[in-house]
This record gives structure tokens, sequence and C-alpha cells, in this order.
């Protein structure tokens, strides 16, 4: 929830600003931009699709590994496109904590025991959380600990989201990136005339 | 008569198409960006 929150706050704050200022959304070119949707794949299968349950658990760095190196890869070709070397950078933070612990995202005991307070205690260490792409590392055993799953933010009453720094990161990155959907033609160099679309009508 | 499909094409311009996409690009990405759980935060 914790991104897409970010998209939402995102395209919204686009919108407004396209309202106040009575001007088009501008769509802006970016390149390989199927490669996104090549790159998610693995990861669809392994982390979201119900085939998740049946994803084997030694598979599941593999794919989360690959899908984010074709993303980076993606992120980098589209450096200066508006918000993408934010979108770089967190990524960066999050596929190298991730490579460095085994293929998955590290989170420590202590932090899903807020999430799961009745369950956190029972939970395995140094094996995937769930059909997630987290694994349960103590934070003595993680390397770049600073870099997991390390802070919280409230969801609904009671409930708690992990976030990594790179993830905060991304979620800057994505908020400007929609926010550029509304600057003026003359702010983006790569916008096209013909690439917008009137809100006012 | 139209089907839902052949409205929604009719409807969907380029600029719209190429806006929409791009947005469904972004999200993709951060899906894929974040490390944890589905939607980019390990959440219950």
């Amino acid at each position: 929830m914790f991104l897409l929150s970010a998209v939402l706050l995102g395209l919204t704050a686009a919108l407004a600003r396209a309202a106040i200022f009575r001007r088009p959304l501008r769509s802006y070119e970016v390149r390989c931009s199927w490669l996104v949707f090549v790159a998610f794949l693995p990861q669809l299968f392994a982390f979201v699709l119900p085939t998740r349950a049946t994803f084997p658990d030694h598979w599941a760095p593999a794919a989360l590994v690959t899908s984010q190196i074709a993303l980076l890869i993606f992120a980098l070709l589209n450096f200066s496109k508006p918000g993408f070397w934010l979108l770089s950078l967190g990524l960066i933070l999050n596929l190298t904590v991730i490579v460095l612990n085994g293929g998955l995202m590290p989170i420590s005991p202590e932090t899903v025991a807020v999430i799961f307070p009745q369950t956190a205690a029972s939970l395995p260490l140094g094996e995937r959380l769930g059909t997630g792409k987290d694994i349960l590392l103590p934070a003595e055993h993680t390397r770049l600990g600073f870099l997991s799953d390390r802070f919280l933010i409230p969801y609904g009453a009671g409930h708690y989201v992990a976030f990594s720094l790179g993830d905060a990161l991304v979620a800057c990155g994505i908020i400007l990136a929609l926010w550029a959907l509304s600057a003026p033609a003359s702010d983006t160099a790569a916008t096209r005339p013909d690439q917008n679309l009137s809100i006012s009508r | 008569m139209k089907t839902a499909f052949q409205l929604f094409i009719t409807r969907m311009d380029g600029q719209k198409v190429r806006l929409a996409l791009l947005i469904l690009t972004l999200v993709l990405f951060i899906l894929g960006a974040g490390a944890p759980e589905d939607t980019g935060g390990f959440y219950h």
C-alpha cells in the first residue's frame, strides 16, 4: 500500500495542477517500456498470482533479482526523465540489500513482531516470509540492515506497513514522474506537442 | 451495435493510450521495484 499510495498522491497532484493551470496532461516518451512488462512477469508468478503458493522458495530469489535487474536497466535507460534518478537510486538500494542477503529483502523479527504480533514468534528465522519477497533475518545477521524493511508506518487500525529506504526513494521518484505529466510544455524537452490529453473538457 | 470493446477503442485515441500506458508502466515498475510484498510494503 505504501507505494500505491505514492501513485495516488502523484496522480492526484498532477490532475490538480493540470486543472488549476488549465493545461493538458502530457505523456512523455520512455525508452523500452516493454522491458517493465517482461521484467514483472517473474514476480507476477512468484509473488502475486495464486501460483505463488506453489512457487518453489529456492526459485523466488532468482525471480526477484532477475526481475529487478531488468527494471534497473529500464530506469537507467530513462535516467534523464522526471523522477527516474530517484527510481534508479531506490531500486539500486533495494537490489543491493536483496543480493547481499541471499536474494530476498531482509526483515527483522522485531519488525515482524509489530506487523504480526500473534504469529511472529513462530516464524522460522532465515526462511522466506510466507509467499512474499521478504526473508526473516535477525538484525545482527543482516548485511546493510539499514537498507532492509525496517521502517514502519501505520496502515489502518492497528496495522502496520514495513518499508525500506529504497522504497521511500522509489515513492518520491514515482510522485515526481507523475507530477511531470502536468508540467508546462517548455519544462519537458522530451515531450512532444502531439502527446497531450486535455482534462478541461 | 457496437460492442463495449469497440466503444472503448473508438473513445481511446492515441494520446490517451500513450498516457495510460505510461502510467501503467510506472505502476508496474514500482510494484516490481518495491522490495516487500505485492504492493511495495509488507503489510498485514
